[in-house]
C-alpha cells in the first residue's frame, strides 16, 4: 500500500513517547524516499504520456502525488519531534543511551538547538539571564521530605544550613534547591 | 501577604518611580494569563519581565541581610520561588508559541508597519530566525534533498491545519449571523477569538473563573480563591481551556460540566450565570478546536444563591 512505511515510522515514535527514544529508523527512511522516487518517476512517465496525447491517466498521477505528499509529511514529522523536547527534559547534555539511539545529524540538531537554547536564555533581564528549564511546577510547599537513595555528602541549601545527605536518611528541606536536585540527579526521591 | 507586599515595596522605591513593584507583579501576572490562554503570540512585556528579575535579585540580598532562622526569611524565599515561576512560565510560554509557529510569527513580524509594535522583544526575534534556519537545515540534511525535485522545498502552509479552522468559522457565522456587541467594561462574553484578536490583553483581559464548585458568583468566586493564591495558580495550570461567563443581570445560572485535557481527567465545574439565548449556542461548542461537551443544570437564581455561605 502506498505510504504504510511512512505510517509504519509515525506509528513507532508514538509508541516510544512515553518510554525511551526507539534508535533512528535509517532503513525505513530510505525505504521511505525510495517509495517517494519510484512514485515520483511513474509520474513522471505518465505526465508526459498525457502531455502526448493519451488519456485517462490523471486520476493516477493525482493519487501518487498525494501519497508522496503524504510520505513527506509523514518523514518531516518523524524527524521534527521529541528531540526538542529531550533538552528540556535532560539539559543540556544527553545520557549516552540516549546519544546512542541519535544518527549524527540528530545530535547536531540537538547541539545547534541547545545553543539557541542556552543564548536565548542568557540574554533574558539584564544580568545574567534566567534558566527556563527549572521551575516547572509551581511552588506548593515550604519545605519537602526527601529520601536519599544515594550518597551525596554535604549540600549547601539556600540559606547557607549545611544538610548531610546520607543513603537512607530522610531530610526535612526548604524547597527550591533541593527540589532542581531531585529532578536533575534522581538521587533522592520526594515524598 | 501584607508583610510580603511591604516588602516588596521597601525593595521596589529605589529604582521605581512610576509603579512600585506589587502593581509590576500585578501586571506580570495578567500578561502571564493573557499570554496563556491566547492562540496568538501578544506583545512582549520583556520590560516587566526585566524589572521584576531585578527586583528578585534586591530581595535574594535583603534576604542575605536578614537574620538567620527567621521565620520570614522562608516566606519571602518562598515569594520569590513564586514569582521566579511566574516570569519563567510567561517566557515558556511565549517560547512554545514561538517555536510551534515560527514561520507564521516571522511572516507577520515582516509584514508589520514601521509604526507598530513588535510583538517579539529583540531577543525573542533572533531566537526564532535561528530557529527557523537551523529546523529547515535540519530537515533538509536529512530528508528534503533526497526527495524528489518538486517537493524539496518547505512549504510552510502545508504545516499549518488552515481548512479545519476555516469550517469553523464559517459555521459560526451562520449560527450567529451579523451582530455587533458593545463591549462595555466588567462585561463577560462568550466569543469567538478571532473578532477580539486586536483586543486581546489591552482592552480586554481573561476572566478568570474559578473551578470550585462551592463558589456561585464569579466575582466573589474570585475572591473566595484567592484566599490561598497558590490553588489559584494550581488550577490554571490544570486547566487547559476554560470556557465562560457572562451577564450578572439575568435569573439563570448553569453548570458547565468541563473536558479537561489534563491526564488525571478531573472535571470542573464552572458556575456561570447566563443569558437563555445564548445557552443553546454552547450546547456542542467548539472552542480553540476542542470539543467541549456542556452538561447543564437549571437552577433559579434564589436556589442557588442559598449555598453561599
Amino acid at each position: 500500500m502506498l505510504g504504510e512505511k511512512a505510517l509504519e515510522l509515525i506509528r513507532e515514535l508514538q509508541r516510544s513517547i512515553d518510554g525511551s527514544l526507539t534508535p533512528y529508523n535509517e532503513d525505513a527512511v530510505r525505504q521511505i524516499l525510495e517509495e517517494m522516487r519510484a512514485l515520483f518517476e511513474q509520474n513522471q512517465k505518465d505526465v508526459s504520456a498525457t502531455v502526448a496525447g493519451e488519456s485517462g491517466l490523471f486520476s493516477g498521477v493525482q493519487l501518487r502525488h498525494a501519497a508522496l505528499e503524504r510520505n513527506k509529511r509523514c518523514l518531516l514529522a518523524y524527524l521534527l519531534e521529541y528531540i526538542k523536547k529531550m533538552r528540556w527534559e535532560f539539559g543540556s547534555v544527553l545520557p549516552t543511551e540516549v546519544k546512542y539511539n541519535l544518527c549524527e545529524q540528530e545530535v547536531q540538531w540537538f547541539g545547534k538547538y541547545n545553543k539557541m537554547l542556552a543564548n536565548y536564555m542568557r540574554s533574558i533581564g539584564g544580568t545574567g539571564g534566567l534558566d527556563l528549564t527549572q521551575d516547572l511546577k509551581p511552588p506548593k510547599k515550604l519545605y519537602i521530605e526527601v529520601r536519599c537513595l544515594v550518597d551525596h555528602g554535604e549540600f549547601e541549601t539556600q540559606d547557607g544550613n549545611i544538610v548531610v545527605l546520607k543513603k537512607n536518611s530522610q531530610v526535612r528541606s526548604e524547597n527550591s534547591k533541593l527540589d532542581k536536585l531531585t529532578e536533575k540527579e534522581e538521587k533522592l526521591s520526594a515524598d | 501577604m501584607s508583610d510580603i507586599d511591604e516588602f516588596n515595596d521597601d525593595s521596589g522605591e529605589e529604582e521605581e518611580e512610576t509603579m512600585t513593584t506589587q502593581e509590576v507583579l500585578e501586571k506580570l501576572e495578567e500578561a502571564w494569563l493573557n499570554e496563556k490562554f491566547s492562540p496568538d503570540l501578544l506583545e512582549s512585556k520583556s520590560d516587566l519581565v526585566e524589572c521584576m528579575l531585578e527586583q528578585i535579585n534586591g530581595m535574594e540580598e535583603n534576604i542575605k541581610r536578614a537574620k538567620r532562622g527567621d521565620f520570614k526569611v522562608s516566606i519571602h524565599r518562598m515569594e520569590i520561588d513564586r514569582i521566579r515561576y511566574i516570569v519563567s512560565s510567561y517566557l515558556r510560554c511565549r517560547l512554545r508559541k514561538i517555536e510551534n509557529y515560527t514561520t507564521y510569527i516571522l511572516e507577520q513580524e515582516r509584514q508589520r508597519n514601521e509604526e507598530d509594535n513588535s510583538r517579539l522583544s529583540p531577543e525573542e526575534l533572533t531566537y526564532a530566525e535561528d530557529y527557523s534556519n537551523v529546523l529547515t537545515g535540519h530537515l533538509k540534511t536529512l530528508a528534503l534533498r533526497h526527495m524528489p525535485p518538486n517537493l524539496q522545498s518547505l512549504d510552510p502552509k502545508q504545516t499549518v491545519n488552515r481548512d479545519t479552522e476555516g469550517v469553523l468559522v464559517e459555521e459560526e457565522t451562520l449560527d450567529t449571523g451579523e451582530e455587533i456587541v458593545d463591549l462595555q467594561q466588567y462585561d463577560q462574553h462568550i466569543m469567538r477569538y478571532r473578532p477580539i484578536a486586536p483586543l486581546w490583553g489591552k482592552t480586554m483581559k481573561w476572566a478568570f473563573t474559578c473551578p470550585c464548585v462551592t463558589c456561585v458568583n464569579l466575582l466573589e468566586c474570585k475572591k473566595h480563591c484567592l484566599k490561598s493564591k497558590m490553588s489559584m495558580l494550581d488550577s490554571l495550570n490544570n486547566i487547559k481551556y476554560i470556557f465562560m461567563a457572562i451577564r450578572k443581570t439575568t435569573g439563570f445560572w448553569f453548570i458547565i460540566k468541563q473536558y479537561n485535557p489534563d491526564k488525571y481527567q478531573k472535571c470542573l465545574y464552572f458556575s456561570t450565570v447566563i443569558e437563555p439565548p445564548i445557552l443553546q449556542y454552547i450546547q456542542n461548542y467548539q472552542y480553540w478546536g476542542v470539543n467541549i461537551y456542556t452538561t447543564m443544570y437549571y437552577w433559579e437564581w434564589s436556589r442557588t444563591t442559598s449555598t453561599v455561605e
